[in-house]
């Protein structure tokens, strides 16, 4: 995903996933497909802002709740026992993918997943051409989702398939394309509940994805192992 | 919330200077006069905030507090040419609320959990930024007391009451597809808002 360019990135969360995003209330896996398309897309950080700029004239409308008596002066109380400030560059900072120092693709793809708090990625083969990692699985509470890696070989099709939830799949490197176009680096395809597609990676070189997805893939055919469900019809 | 307060104008532009003006003292100086003056305006909002979360009063004011530590831990990172002390301090408070509900979720079994917060991670700050700078503010708010009831109902509970999308259409009685096109609308009409203003 080295050098890529705004102008390359064609495909966008919608704006109700960034202002999920921006109010926090996004469910919990597919946060950090939306922070490394924000890390490649000034487009999305300019409406980004502005969703979180929303946030703060929300914040400054609500009626304020009376505190109870002294509060300040427990807060000011606190502040003795403070620890060094937090000093500018501490922050995570979501670094471009393919920009690794001195390493190769593999190195790049795990400085990014570190710099989202994800564990590293080990993959496997669940079908022909196609390797997954499972990165991370939430609780109903967190909207129940989960987090792949994917890397699919070129030519190597995902069996046509629909979700109960939404579906976020972000290209970290190569390309691939549905029914809904062609994606490549940095562009996050936004699938809806029910809605079936059928991904074929596409060439040159492997495609690897991120993807957060919303409940179990139902495939339309047989597909052993492959996200460890079994198809249903 | 949205579209029943009459626009204060002037004097709110005044106010969100001044405020800004205490985020940035703290951050240069550690100044305590100017903490005292963010905590009586904003920590009884935080509170309100917190309280949308569904906790209990006493947990909401705990939140407050530390979301007003985390302000004056923080204090140095603010710029304010990139967003205004209620933007920032919002997202203090998101990222606060997310990592309180995480710990709640968290439960025995095998269940993985993220340890950091990506939504914590700001984008690289850049001249984007700036649409939350003051002047953009005072448009901002004016357009989104013109959302129609209905989209203004949608961003209101989706940014206050820790509900998904999927429970705003069910509360609503609306189909997801719906809320979401809501939100859209929303957005874009506040873009173009913002758009006009600043051509």
């Amino acid at each position: 995903m080295s050098g890529v360019a705004d102008a390359a990135i064609r495909h966008h969360p919608s704006a109700a996933t960034l202002m999920g995003h921006a109010a926090g209330t996004l469910w919990e896996a597919a946060k950090p497909v939306v922070a490394v398309h924000l890390a490649h897309c000034s487009e999305c950080r300019g409406r980004f802002a502005q969703a979180e700029a929303v946030g703060g004239l929300l914040l400054e409308g609500l009626p304020p709740a009376p505190l109870t008596p002294g509060a300040l002066e427990r807060a000011l109380k606190r502040l003795n026992a403070d620890p060094q400030p937090v000093e500018a560059g501490v922050e995570d900072v979501v670094p471009m993918a393919g920009t690794p120092a001195g390493g190769g693709v593999e190195d790049s793809l795990a400085a990014t997943l570190r710099s989202l708090g994800l564990p590293t990625h080990r993959l496997r083969w669940v079908a022909p051409g196609i390797r997954h990692a499972l990165l991370l699985r939430s609780g109903p509470e967190a909207g129940g989702g989960t987090l792949r890696l994917l890397r699919v070989r070129p030519g190597a099709v995902i069996p046509r398939h629909a979700h109960c939830g939404a579906e976020l799949t972000l290209v970290l490197e190569g390309a691939f394309a549905d029914e809904t176009g062609r994606y490549g680096p940095g562009d996050v395809a936004e699938v809806e509940a029910e809605v079936s597609h059928r991904p074929v990676a596409q060439g040159p070189s492997d495609c690897v994805c991120l993807v957060a997805a919303q409940g179990f893939p139902r495939f339309s055919r047989m597909l052993s192992g492959l996200f460890g469900t079994h198809a249903r019809k | 919330l949205i579209g029943r307060e009459p626009d204060k104008g002037a004097s709110f532009d005044d106010a969100a200077a001044a405020l800004a003006g205490h985020l940035a003292e703290v951050g240069r100086t550690r100044d305590r006069a100017a903490f005292a003056a963010l905590f009586t305006h904003f920590a009884p909002r935080l509170k309100s905030y917190f309280l949308r979360m569904g906790v209990t009063a006493a947990a909401a004011e705990d939140l407050a507090q530390e979301a007003m530590f985390m302000i004056w831990r923080k204090a140095a990172l603010y710029d304010p040419a990139q967003a205004t002390a209620s933007t920032w301090i919002f997202t203090i408070a998101r990222n606060l609320r997310a990592d309180a509900m995480r710990r709640e979720r968290r439960q025995p079994g095998p269940v993985e959990t993220m340890d950091s917060d990506v939504a914590v991670t700001d984008p690289a700050p850049g001249p984007e930024g700036l649409l939350a700078s003051a002047r953009s503010e005072a448009c901002l708010r004016g357009a989104l007391r013109t959302l129609p009831e209905e989209q203004a109902r949608v961003v209101e509970l989706s940014y206050f009451g820790d509900r998904s999308h999927v429970e705003i259409g069910h509360e609503l009685g609306i189909p997801l597809g719906t809320v979401k096109g809501r939100l859209r609308q929303a957005l874009r009409r506040l873009r173009a808002t913002l758009a006009g203003e600043k051509s």
